[in-house]
């Protein structure tokens, strides 16, 4: 101990919370030092007196419902929704990686939707009998003509119809 | 015969022992609740805080693995469920007693009296009533961490920790409630 009069070093002291090298430092300090035992002296009188104070006793109903409470401590119903009732301030970790993972469900969403409404691609093959062309709006209406066969639906309620152009190869070529 | 300790206790109870958990409980049941209605000053909200405390004592205790002291564990919880209220409703302002000569941050500009309590003072029979106002009459910061040495059996490091500042900030902080509470007696023998 460089200080010998640091005064927050007495507490440790007092509540011997110092290795036993400082402790005896301290003590050894104590007997040549009038100011620092007056403090030392002062600190443990008023430290006893309060812990001289008889202690509070919890109201009697509140005993039977805290010990009737292990009862449920194996439930995982009850434990899981424990994880969540933890007060915000003992874990901020725990919360840390919920609202992580909430953020990270939301992005994915976003990018799900954001794939489904995206027009399906025109690809032309020029040996496939079938291409897709754009997605239209409910109200289109598919056309029959001679030659080619077409997907006729009608339109229903929410529903799209995706115009479907069956190409069948010339073979007369 | 020897007393179990706490985590003899706790291993006892995650096996399905429910004495073990009562032991436990009757063991901490009073320095907790005196905490909390000192911290409070109010037994109604202390009783509320009491339940909550043991509440999630008993639904936590499935995950928790002695990383630290049960007791440790317990005041940590219990100091966090407090801090949660009074902050909701607000109550460190109300609570905290405006004195017109201001103790708290005057003490260390004052010359303390070294001498020891007039034994007329100790003899009163008031005078635990006159220790718990002064207690009262602590800022929060030093009441929280005079009541949380006194109580709960934590050193001084693993308080540092809980109400994350600094260990000579604290040090000060319980060196000045303790120099308030001798004030706060000292003026009340004079009246």
């Amino acid at each position: 101990m460089n200080n010998y009069h640091d005064k927050n070093r007495l507490l440790l002291f007092i509540y011997r919370e110092l290795p036993e090298k400082e402790m005896q430092i301290v003590d050894a300090h104590l007997t040549e030092c009038i100011t620092c035992r007056k403090e030392f002296n002062l600190m443990q009188e008023t430290i006893n007196l309060h812990q001289k104070l008889p202690l509070e006793t919890p109201l009697t109903e509140i005993i039977p419902n805290v010990l009737t409470l292990k009862q449920d401590a194996g439930s995982p119903k009850t434990r899981f929704l424990a994880w969540f009732e933890f007060p915000f301030s003992m874990q901020p970790r725990r919360w840390a990686i919920v609202s992580f993972c909430g953020l990270l469900m939301a992005v994915s969403l976003v990018v799900l939707f954001k794939q489904s409404s995206k027009h399906p691609t025109v690809t032309e093959n020029t040996g496939s009998a079938l291409f897709i062309t754009q997605w239209q709006p409910p109200t289109d209406f598919l056309l029959i003509s001679p030659g080619e066969v077409l997907l006729k639906t009608v339109p229903k309620l929410g529903e799209s119809i995706i115009n479907i152009n069956i190409i069948i190869p010339d073979y007369t070529n | 015969m020897v007393e179990p300790t706490d985590s003899e206790l706790l291993t006892a109870y995650q096996l399905g022992d429910r004495r073990a958990f009562e032991k436990l409980f009757r063991r901490y049941e009073k320095p907790l609740f005196t905490f909390l209605v000192r911290l409070t000053g109010n037994r109604d909200d202390a009783a509320d805080l009491f339940q909550g405390t043991w509440t999630r004592v008993v639904r936590n205790i499935g995950s928790y693995n002695e990383q630290g002291k049960f007791v440790k564990w317990l005041f940590t919880i219990a100091h966090h469920l407090c801090v949660d209220d009074i902050k909701k409703q607000k109550r460190w302002k109300i609570h905290f007693i405006e004195r017109q000569n201001n103790i708290a941050t005057d003490i260390t500009n004052e010359v303390i009296d070294s001498e020891p309590l007039p034994d007329a003072l100790l003899e009163r029979k008031d005078l635990n009533d006159m220790i718990a106002q002064a207690v009262e009459h602590l800022s929060p910061e030093q009441r929280e961490v005079f009541l949380l040495r006194q109580h709960s059996y934590l050193t001084f490091r693993e308080i540092a920790d809980m109400v994350d500042r600094p260990l000579n900030t604290v040090l000060s902080q319980m060196r000045l409630a303790i120099l308030s509470i001798r004030k706060f007696l000292q003026e009340k023998m004079n009246e």
